[in-house]
């Protein structure tokens, strides 16, 4: 299983997003940025699951890149989104 | 609609992972198809709408072909290609002949065929059934030639709400592209805006286009080959410099124009190359070429193994334009270039500035080659899936500067009404002096339209002329009675010259050199100056008046005049001698409130006290600022060109000091303390720039982690107010109007870099930092496009405190220890 530690998954956020490989983040508003993490996560969009033995582990990486990512672009993560 | 939030998003995809259960329940796991499916049906078809809304916006296109040889060649396939496309796209298109003078078969004059002129374009227009969209110049290297002619009609497209374009026929029939350039209102090609945007980093061939690859392929078979076969027979064993001739005199650059024709210029390119020690070879290409002369090897066809076996094994390959371009780019031959192309100022090729240095060859630079190849791979390849993109793009980057009224909504044009004279470069500049400094008395040699536009402009000013040509001396008497006194001179032993010395004249606020003898003119000038005056020069750009203008300097220039001002005139004002004077950080911006609420509160960071901000805001949202000393110009329409803004913004600063403030960088808190200081200790400087820079690089992390020089950093400049707007503040330019100011500054020995140790640098260039190119997008309306966090309309101030850390972070490895301890400690303010 890949070492994904906090600062890696941090660093991987960086690199998507200064790479210009979170082509989800097109989006214009907050909001629908928000969304559009969400449903990477949900959709292991980063394909994270397929690199795990458990691919369980994968979702749960993907959850935390998320975060870093929504932190580092500026999300607020309790702000209201469409369910 | 239930609400929910991203983390309660993320907490239950993490609860469900731990039962086990979060697994997607598809084989690639990496999406529901069926979800996928509906999001690209949706992208589809919004992009179809998008696409047919486009195609019903595209109008009629007029063609004007230009031909300079046979009319048949030009008419041949790429012609019909490029018809084809546009119909495709959606454009109706019709063509019309300029400037084919002689019949072939009798010499005479196509009475069908008009000449390249405004009155000639509006009467091909009168006779079309509706207003065409664009009016498309076809000629071979029509990107490259723009004459005063074109000039014209360009200008008079721009007055009728037309697209002006250049269409290069060369690309397109040699390598299937599109290159299709608005040209910009001084009638010159945006082709090297284009050029300039695009990355040093080699091409991508593989991924680039399927047809790419084919020819990429075919290049490096041609190579093998030639290398396998050796050189021509005919110059095995020679030492050889190769002339690539092709168009070299009409593009030929300065001091490489020789007087005379083809033969002519081929033949003092050949001597040189005799006189250096070396062969000479003539290669040149199926249609005709200049002579060689004896003892030249001359070789001819366009065979690309020929072509090949000549440039590799020559000692150099000495070329004209754009011949052979893509080859010698990808065989990586040496080339030196002696005319103008695409690669003009781009580092494709070595381009010498004197005669001296054309035979030896430089060093090839591979950043350069790459860029040109990169920037070919982005142009639009015919047949293309949806042509023509390139065409709309063009047209979108011109609509903004298309006045007034472009597109639909424009005007007809009027066919009664007689064209506009406006056409000559120096009206403008003319007419924008005269309202600027409001002469009380006005001297001109050689009157004409000038005399009335200057008339027109100031009413209550006392105008004198001189003219030398008795005709016309006695026929502007009469239509400019009242307006002005015309006197006569005739020319010779100086008298012209110093007519208004001679006769007392006296002093005069604006002097206008439009007449004969016009060195003799610019020598004498300064004596007649008032204190305030300017001296406006028509066709500065002629050789022979470059020495006679070396003691002035150049205040302004638009086209072919300039407005000079003696260099014996104190420049920049008195010093100021106030210990703490007041500065306004001028600050433009658009759609980057994040960004801009972190510059601000760097700015509210500084601890110099005697300083405010003028953020200038061009988008749609407007913003408000709480703060007494930062205040918000909210402009409702977006202004073209970053140099604009910064014009509009030094025009409302009223303290003696400026310094810009980026709204995507973030300065430190001794900025603005540290270059006030350093520019009040120098005193003879009146602008200082810091060139040492912390910089972002967007190749990494969002992380500080350099400290780089990297020229003028125009960000970091602050400077007297008078003196920028005495040197004609920032041309209306995309990008680098600073720099061109400071160089203007830095030519008179008024600018200083300071002497501060480099841990001192103030400035955190933040470039890409959210992924995007943001600084270097080809044009202002992807510039729109890409930014657009409006916020919430009010200014915030945040915490800059991770920054600092993150400044500290990256400084060790680039500066000593004992600066890093300084650092933190002056980084106070930050954390």
């Amino acid at each position: 299983m890949p070492d994904l530690t906090d600062e890696k998954l941090d660093e991987f956020a960086g690199v998507m997003i200064s790479k210009g490989l979170a082509p989800w983040l097109a989006v214009t508003t907050k909001e629908q940025q928000a969304k559009a993490l969400a449903l990477a996560a949900a959709t292991d969009s980063f394909n994270f699951a397929g690199g795990f033995a458990d691919p369980n582990d994968g979702i749960k990486a993907s959850a935390r890149l998320v975060e870093k990512i929504a932190a580092k672009i500026g999300i607020d993560l309790d702000a209201e989104i469409d369910a | 609609m239930p609400k929910s939030t991203l983390r309660a998003h993320l907490d239950d995809l993490i609860a469900r992972a731990e039962q086990g259960q979060a697994v997607p329940v598809r084989k690639d796991l990496r999406g529901c198809k069926g979800c996928k499916e509906k999001m690209l049906q949706k992208v589809r078809a919004a992009s179809t709408q998008a696409d047919e809304d486009r195609k019903a916006q595209r109008g009629l296109v007029l063609v004007l072909m230009r031909a300079r040889s046979s009319k048949q060649y030009y008419r041949a396939g790429p012609t019909r290609k490029i018809q084809k496309a546009l119909e495709r796209g959606g454009y109706r298109v019709t063509w019309h002949d300029l400037d084919f003078r002689k019949r072939k078969h009798d010499g005479q004059q196509d009475p069908k065929c008009l000449r390249c002129r405004p009155a000639a374009v509006a009467s091909i227009v009168a006779e079309l059934p509706e207003k065409p969209q664009v009016i498309m110049k076809w000629e071979e290297h029509g990107c490259l030639l723009t004459d005063k002619n074109w000039r014209q009609v360009v200008d008079w497209c721009y007055k009728n709400g037309i697209v002006p374009v250049n269409v290069d026929y060369g690309y397109l029939d040699h390598y299937k592209t599109f290159g299709f350039d608005p040209c910009r209102p001084d009638g010159s090609s945006s082709v090297y805006d284009t050029i300039e945007s695009v990355s040093r980093k080699a091409p991508d061939w593989p991924t680039a286009h399927p047809r790419i690859g084919a020819y990429v392929d075919k290049m490096e078979t041609i190579k093998q080959a030639a290398l396998s076969q050796g050189p021509m027979p005919e110059l095995e064993g020679k030492k050889y410099v190769v002339l690539w001739p092709s168009f070299s005199v009409y593009l030929a650059r300065e001091p490489f124009k020789v007087a005379g024709d083809k033969h002519a210029w081929a033949a003092f390119v050949i001597d040189k190359i005799v006189k250096a020690g070396y062969t000479p070879v003539l290669k040149q290409g199926p249609i005709g070429g200049p002579h060689a002369p004896p003892g030249c090897v001359e070789l001819r066809g366009r065979d690309k193994q020929v072509n090949a076996r000549v440039a590799l094994f020559a000692h150099n390959n000495i070329v004209g334009s754009s011949t052979v371009t893509n080859e010698f780019v990808m065989w990586g031959v040496p080339c030196t270039a002696l005319g103008r192309s695409w690669f003009a100022g781009q580092d494709v090729f070595y381009e010498p500035e004197t005669w001296g240095d054309i035979v030896e060859p430089a060093p090839v630079i591979q950043g350069g080659r790459n860029r040109y190849l990169n920037w070919w791979l982005g142009m639009e390849w015919y047949p293309g899936p949806e042509t023509p993109v390139a065409l709309d793009r063009a047209i979108d980057r011109t609509y903004p500067f298309v006045l007034p009224g472009a597109g639909a909504d424009a005007p007809e044009p009027a066919k009664d009404k007689p064209l506009s004279r406006q056409w000559t470069s120096y009206e403008r500049l003319l007419r924008r002096w005269c309202q600027k400094i409001k002469p009380k008395r006005i001297f001109e040699w050689g009157p004409g339209r000038s005399t009335e536009i200057m008339a027109e402009e100031c009413p209550d000013a006392e105008i004198i002329c001189v003219e030398h040509d008795l005709k016309w001396h006695k026929k502007r008497v009469e239509e400019l009675a009242g307006k002005a006194t015309v006197h006569h001179q005739r020319i010779g032993n100086d008298r012209y010259a110093h007519y208004p010395i001679r006769k007392e004249l006296g002093k005069f606020d604006l002097v206008f050199i439009d007449g004969v003898e016009r060195c003799g003119c610019l020598l004498h000038a300064p004596q007649i100056l008032s204190d305030r005056g300017v001296v406006l020069l028509h066709d500065a750009n002629r050789k022979g008046y470059q020495a006679a203008m070396t003691g002035y300097r150049v205040a302004e220039q638009t086209g072919r005049t300039r407005a000079l001002v003696p260099k014996s005139r104190p420049v920049g004002g008195p010093a100021i001698t106030s210990s703490e004077p007041a500065v306004t950080a001028i600050c433009p911006t658009y759609g980057r409130a994040g960004l801009l609420d972190e510059a601000v509160s760097s700015f509210l960071a500084q601890d110099y006290p005697n300083a405010r901000m003028l953020v200038l805001n061009d988008a749609p949202e407007p913003i408000s600022s709480p703060w007494p000393n930062v205040e918000v110009l909210n402009v409702p329409k977006p202004i073209n060109t970053l140099g604009r803004k910064l014009q509009m913004l030094l025009e409302h600063v009223d303290t003696p000091l400026v310094s810009r403030w980026d709204d995507d960088d973030l300065y430190l808190p001794w900025h603005l303390s540290e270059a006030v200081g350093q520019l009040l200790e120098d005193g003879a400087a009146r602008i200082i720039i810091n060139d040492w820079t912390w910089f972002v690089d967007r190749h990494q992390d969002s992380w500080i982690s350099k400290l780089a020089w990297r020229g003028w950093r125009e960000g970091a400049l602050t400077a007297y107010t008078d003196t920028l707007k005495e040197y004609g503040g920032f041309e209306p330019k995309r990008r680098g109007s600073g720099i061109a100011l400071c160089r203007k500054i830095a030519h008179d020995g008024l600018l200083t870099r300071g002497a501060r140790p480099k841990w001192k640098a103030s400035l955190i260039r933040r470039f890409g930092l959210d992924g995007q190119r943001l600084t270097s997008t080809t044009s202002s309306t992807e510039f729109r496009e890409r930014n657009t966090d409006y916020g919430d309309g009010q200014l915030r101030q945040v915490s800059l405190a991770s920054y600092a850390d993150r400044l500290l972070e990256g400084a060790p490895k680039h500066i000593a220890a004992g600066s890093v301890v300084k650092l933190r400690e002056a980084l106070g303010a930050w954390k």
